[in-house]
């Protein structure tokens, strides 16, 4: 009989959960911890360009300032998920394949399009929230774009 | 009446009466207008220390402070507020002399100027007047970045910008 009625108690809850849309943040989380990822590759691909790649006199300035947007996307993901708390998603585990490697070129304009994305996506995010995270999702919006206005 | 006769309220009424009626909103405007102010000003000094091949960025960022302060004077205004008028002059935070020092007024003007919109949108619901204070956020953080490469200062854009 306890068994019998477990059933009905879960649907009721998994309704329950349905009924409420996630929270907006846990996406902006997730893009913040996989434009990092992105962006640390690209990093590697400017210090280090693959055989054949002619070397650039700009790669390792190109390679620090990525560095530095990464560090800038994880500082995003931490600030987010501290203010989701319970709700933050748990972080990706550590990638173990090693990343292919990649032409400069071509992964400094995924990361463009990555940070166009991610500015956006925060910024459309600002008219909604309660005025704290407002104020913080508008602050991690701005600072995309102006990386990628260095960046250009 | 459907959603769409609530929205065709007029943005600026709106906005005007979250200005004129929560005290905070008001005072963090009046904020963000004054630092705009000073950012016109401090523009016209560093113009004076910049070489002729930086004249069209100075110009561009003057000009761009000068659109902030017009759109938050008028925002207060309609608001029936009394917008905060310019001061005759302002103290800077360390001597201007040299192009080094004009660059990092610059950089210090637009660090104001992006703490004062920032502080707008912690201190406002309406969704126009937050659009208005992220632009204000974001053109700041982006100038500010623009005026670190200059200066070799790092990093070039702080992570969380306006925040302090």
């Amino acid at each position: 009989m306890t068994a019998a009625l477990a059933i009905p108690a879960a649907a009721v809850s998994v309704a329950g959960c349905a009924d409420k849309a996630p929270d907006p943040l846990i996406a902006l989380v997730r893009q913040a911890r996989s434009d990092a990822a992105l962006i640390d590759a690209a990093a590697r691909a400017w210090q280090s360009p693959p055989a054949g790649q002619p070397d650039r006199p700009t790669g390792p300035i190109t390679a620090t300032l990525l560095t530095a947007v990464a560090e800038a996307r994880r500082v995003h993901a931490d600030k987010m998920a501290a203010e989701l708390g319970d709700d933050a998603p748990p972080p990706p585990p550590a990638d173990q394949s090693p990343t292919p490697a990649q032409e400069p070129a071509a992964a400094l304009t995924a990361v463009l399009t990555a940070l166009d994305a991610s500015q956006r996506n925060a910024a459309a995010l600002v008219p909604g929230l309660s005025r704290h995270r407002a104020a913080l999702v508008g602050s991690v919006s701005a600072c995309c774009a102006a990386y990628r206005s260095v960046l250009l | 009446m459907n959603g769409a006769a609530v929205n065709a309220i007029p943005a600026q009424q709106k906005t005007g009466s979250e200005l004129a009626g929560d005290p905070d909103t008001a005072d963090a405007v009046q904020v963000a207008l004054g630092a705009e102010h000073a950012a016109v000003w401090c523009y016209g000094l560093i113009a004076a220390f910049l070489p002729a091949a930086l004249e069209k960025w100075t110009r561009m960022d003057a000009d761009a402070h000068r659109a902030r302060r017009d759109t938050a004077v008028r925002l207060l205004t309609d608001a029936g507020r009394r917008p905060v008028a310019a001061e005759p002059a302002y103290r800077t935070p360390s001597p201007v002399t040299d192009q080094a020092t004009a660059v990092q007024l610059a950089q210090a003007a637009e660090h104001d100027s992006a703490a004062a919109w920032h502080s707008v949108l912690e201190r406002c619901d309406d969704a126009d007047l937050r659009r208005t204070a992220l632009d204000g956020l974001t053109d700041a953080a982006t100038r500010g970045a623009r005026w670190a490469a200059k200066a070799g200062t790092r990093p070039l854009v702080p992570p969380m910008p306006g925040e302090t």
